[in-house]
């Protein structure tokens, strides 16, 4: 199976683990991909954790993992070659404060341009394909 | 081949090399071979990614990861 480069969300990797997920088969198509060191797919610690409180969240999963099994994943899914972690450097702070001025969303809807702006940072553009638009991130 | 790499890059390639006692070449070479080595023990670490029955999954949306209430 052939990548394109870009940031799996925290639904994805959600979805890629449970098998009892609707979304599990092409979720996990695209993580085992990860395996090859030619893939690069990436994270970000705010996405990681994001997963962590899903599948730990006895609201969010029927069967929620506890800690030590969340981390064991965690852990597993750092090794896998082609997931990488995208470094948040301190200007992504700038960076999602000038996407509010933009994008004056309230509440939860703020961790969304957290990822915009780390993906920016780390050199993505707005016009790269795998960079959400923020249309995207914020369905109606 | 040449490559261009910064002279600090170049002083720490030089430096480790000497250290070593082997030519820059030979520790580009070691370092490419570790690199593999270890790629593959991550390669089998990674084979360890479960699979879960967590219960059916609706659409997640960020928004409802920050809000417990919903």
């Amino acid at each position: 199976m052939t990548v394109e480069p870009g940031v799996v969300d925290a639904n994805v990797l959600a979805y890629a683990m449970n098998a009892d997920a609707s979304q599990h088969v092409a979720s996990r198509s695209l993580l085992e991909a990860a395996r090859d060191p030619a893939t690069t797919l990436y994270v970000t610690s705010q996405i990681l954790c994001e997963f962590y409180s899903i599948v730990t969240n006895a609201r969010r999963v029927a069967e929620a993992c506890s800690c030590a099994e969340a981390l064991r994943i965690l852990s597993a899914l750092l090794v896998l070659p082609g997931l990488h972690v995208l470094p948040a450097p301190t200007h992504v702070v700038a960076g999602w404060m000038q996407l509010l001025e933009r994008h004056p969303v309230t509440g939860a809807d703020v961790f969304d341009l957290q990822i915009v702006a780390t993906m920016l940072a780390n050199g993505f553009s707005e016009s790269t394909p795998s960079t959400p638009r923020i249309s995207e991130c914020f369905p109606s | 081949m040449s490559i261009d790499i910064s002279e600090r890059t170049e002083a720490r390639l030089t430096e480790e090399a000497r250290r070593q006692g082997v030519s820059v070449d030979a520790l580009l070479e070691r370092l490419m071979n570790e690199r593999a080595a270890s790629a593959s023990a991550a390669r089998r670490e990674a084979s360890e990614l479960p699979i879960l029955h967590l219960g059916q999954m609706g659409a997640l949306h960020r928004r409802d990861i920050y809000n417990d209430d919903r």
